[in-house]
């Protein structure tokens, strides 16, 4: 089910409908619970088994690890927990990546496995790990209630494209009374209207022009090219922090907490500064259990290796395929870059120049997210660099689109990246909400489009 | 509840404004050059037919590659003409040309044709065509598509102005200037109708259920707007000149006992109209309807697709391409002859 489906918005409704029956909070933990867990089957009922054997081993082993006392024990569970969240995502994401790769090294014939990537397998698995790992570091306690550790790991708003929500931030939620406010409802609604605007009216849109030049590159100038593939990278953040608002929104509504994903990383003026932007909660987690942890146990010269080696992990991630390594090693190479040249401080740009430098660094990052064969990812920067002639084509919203992305950009950087949350209680307030509602009514594709985030 | 009251009236009186004055997200046309932009290389696997390997020309159409100096004939057209699933040899395009050959006339003919393209294209790319091309003659392949896209007074996504332009890519005055020009419906009303529409279409298709919410939807399509049929028929006619000729497709309908019959629906008050029109105004007509009828009742030999009791719908099939190939050269043979008469 997708947010930007009638479907969806069906399922809200009545589960806010019937949240606002229930005066009991248990009950109303377990709707949440059911409502998760269809909203997660009604993709594959099949794929609810993975969701809940990633529930129940780390539920237990989460008890285990803190109730054993030799240390020994304890790293036992946590391996446990580890072989079982990564060993999913091992068969059911990277086993036929690695089994092709074999094949083409060794020129082997190795049967690949027909299996479908289960939705959201690498948000919640590497939700569940965080909490098994901030056990074994004595960070948290383990969670008592099953049915809470349970809403914990399969909460429907940011099940399937995160944010990453660690337990220390969503757990104690669960121990106060789930109430809808009328606040809660009114903010909450805004922002996620305001990720629907972004996936809906500027990502598709913007989809539309890449895929249609990116399909056909080899008859497209080289411009038009550049054009589209500046596009991608607004489309990729509309669509991925679109949906992480809309989460937000959702959670906001049934009174949770969920942790900001994006901080305009379009602004960003290197690449360090972008990845304290961009996917924020995943490239903490990255920090936090792979980064550290290998620093700490390297030596101080080997800490560009292990950043590169992070960056290649944060790359395969994304997806089981040599683009995504690309993408991670080239992003980890310009972030080592960035601090040598910050080390010396000898040499500065001003803050436009910077900014300009990293979007266009952006961008190529972008390409290579972008197209997964390396072949077209050449020929498609020959044609831009040699501004070979071809068809000259702007779609025509994609003008009106990137003005607007512009102009919310700067205003939401002058408002501290606060949402544009506005009084509904007056006609002005009232007036734009439903010019809001108008627009994307009308001006949303007609066809549904997954979030590009889905996949991963 | 007040405020949201006046709200929502404010809203519908500036979306009616914004709706109608311009369709931000035009339909037609992707992109303003010509020709299906296929890789070079593509291959289209047909189901039905078996294997049909399309290779791209020049131009990026279906076809041979295009030589200037020869006397050529240029069939614009959609998926009909476009004929991806059908092997070459077996297009009507190229089995006229084989006719001709052996009859000795030096004509190329070429299929420019491409799916979802209707009259609006064949307009605003006219000039480009003929400049680009210069053929002998232009064949323009009409059919449901025009009727639905260009000549539906319910699609308010396609103006063309006074210079056989496409009016969404054109300046905001010319928009205004023509934004009721063929538009009956209440612009709010037309697109909410359209999303509904679409959405229904959208989760049929899921539910495997297309085909009669399909015909539901087209029955609703009851009125013929003449003045923009006009229109759409008379730019035709300016941009292409004596150079025109049109091949149209009317549905025909299968009756009980097997029989084949001319639908008397909505779309047959456009076909006679637009019939008319070609006899007042001089256009030449290569109507296909009686001979693919008069083909079906006397060999029984489906023609094409057949749905929800037409088989005058979908794409030809083999047979259909061998009968559309006569009725043109039976057409050409006539026209030539009558030319000659007139030149001596």
């Amino acid at each position: 089910m997708v947010f930007s489906s009638v479907d969806f918005i069906l399922f809200f409704s009545i589960l806010l409908y019937i949240l606002y029956l229930i005066k009991d909070n248990v009950s109303k933990k377990k709707v949440i619970l059911f409502s998760s867990l269809f909203f997660y089957g009604y993709w594959d009922y099949r794929y609810l088994l993975l969701l809940m054997i990633s529930i129940v081993v780390d539920f237990y082993c989460g008890r285990k690890i803190f109730e054993e006392d030799s240390e020994r024990k304890q790293k036992y569970f946590l391996l446990i927990s580890i072989f079982v969240n990564l060993g999913l995502l091992g068969i059911f994401k990277y086993y036929n990546f690695f089994i092709d790769s074999l094949n083409v090294v060794f020129s082997g014939s190795l049967k690949n496995l027909d299996l479908i990537l289960p939705i959201g397998i690498s948000f919640y698995t590497f939700q569940t790990m965080s909490y098994t790992i901030d056990i074994y570091r004595k960070k948290i306690k383990p969670e008592k209630s099953f049915l809470d550790f349970a809403i914990y790991v399969s909460f429907f708003p940011q099940l399937i494209a995160g944010p990453i929500v660690r337990a220390r931030q969503f757990l104690p939620q669960l121990k106060n009374n789930i109430e809808l406010k009328r606040e809660n409802l009114e903010i909450g609604f805004q922002i996620f209207l305001f990720g629907l605007v972004k996936k809906l009216i500027i990502a598709d849109r913007l989809g539309y022009y890449v895929d249609s030049v990116l399909k056909n590159y080899a008859y497209y100038s080289g411009w038009t090219i550049g054009l589209a593939i500046v596009s991608f990278t607004i489309q990729l953040y509309c669509d991925f922090s679109g949906y992480s608002d809309m989460a937000i929104g959702l959670g906001k509504m049934l009174g949770f907490k969920i942790p900001v994903n994006f901080k305009l990383p379009i602004t960003a003026i290197n690449i360090s500064d972008f990845w304290s932007r961009w996917h924020i909660t995943l490239s903490r987690w990255l920090r936090d259990y792979v980064y550290i942890p290998l620093r700490k146990k390297t030596k101080y010269k080997m800490k560009y290796l292990v950043l590169l080696f992070t960056m290649i992990l944060c790359g395969l991630w994304h997806g089981a395929n040599w683009n995504f390594v690309l993408w991670g090693t080239y992003l980890g190479i310009w972030q080592i870059i960035h601090f040598q040249i910050n080390k010396r401080k000898k040499f500065r740009l001003p803050t436009f120049l910077a900014w300009l430098l990293t979007y266009f660094l952006l961008n190529v990052s972008g390409a290579i997210f972008r197209i997964t064969n390396i072949s077209m990812f050449i020929d498609v920067f020959k044609r831009i660099i040699t501004g070979e002639p071809g068809i000259a084509w702007i779609y025509p919203p994609i003008i009106p689109l990137l003005i607007v992305f512009a102009i919310g950009t700067w205003l939401r950087k002058k408002n501290n990246n606060r949402y544009p949350i506005i009084n509904l209680n007056t006609l002005s307030g009232a007036f734009v909400i439903v010019f809001v509602i108008f627009a994307i009514f009308f001006w949303n594709p007609t066809t549904l489009n997954p979030f590009i985030y889905f996949q991963f | 509840m007040k405020k949201y009251l006046i709200a929502l009236i404010l809203n519908i009186i500036i979306w009616n404004f914004i709706l109608g004055t311009y369709n931000m997200f035009p339909k037609t046309s992707d992109d303003l050059t010509f020709g299906r932009h296929f890789i070079s290389d593509a291959k289209i696997v047909n189901r039905i037919e078996g294997n049909a390997v399309n290779y791209t020309n020049n131009y990026g159409y279906l076809d041979d590659d295009f030589i200037k100096e020869e006397d050529n004939i240029i069939i614009l057209g959609d998926s009909i003409t476009e004929a991806n699933q059908v092997r070459k040899e077996e297009k009507y395009v190229q089995r006229l040309e084989a006719k001709w050959e052996g009859k000795g006339i030096d004509l190329k003919v070429h299929n420019f044709a491409v799916a979802g393209k209707n009259a609006a294209d064949y307009i605003y790319f006219g000039p480009k065509y003929l400049e680009e091309f210069n053929p002998e003659y232009v064949i323009i392949q009409l059919t449901v598509n025009d009727i639905l896209d260009s000549f539906h007074p319910y699609n308010n996504n396609i103006y063309i102005d006074e210079q056989s332009r496409l009016v969404p890519y054109e300046s905001f005055s010319t928009l205004f200037k023509y934004k009721n020009e063929f538009t009956t419906m209440n612009p709010l009303f037309y697109n909410t109708y359209v999303k509904l529409k679409s959405y229904l279409i959208n989760r049929s298709n899921q539910q495997g259920i297309r085909l009669r919410l399909l015909q539901k939807d087209i029955d609703q399509y009851n009125i013929i707007d003449e003045k923009k049929v006009n229109f759409v028929l008379s730019k035709l006619k300016e941009v292409y000149g004596e150079k025109l000729i049109i091949l149209y497709f009317h549905n025909i309908s299968l009756e009980e006992q097997y029989n084949g019959q001319i639908d008397d629906d909505i779309y047959y008050e456009y076909y006679t109209f637009i019939k008319q029109y070609c006899i007042n105004n001089q256009i030449h007509l290569i109507d296909t309807t009686y001979s693919m009828l008069t083909h079906f009742n006397k060999t029984g030999k489906l023609i094409n697709g057949f749905v929800n009791h037409r088989i005058g719908t979908g794409h030809l099939n083999l047979e259909g391409h061998r009968v559309v190939a006569q009725v043109i050269d039976d057409y050409f043979i006539q026209y030539i002859e009558d030319r000659w008469v007139q030149n001596n």
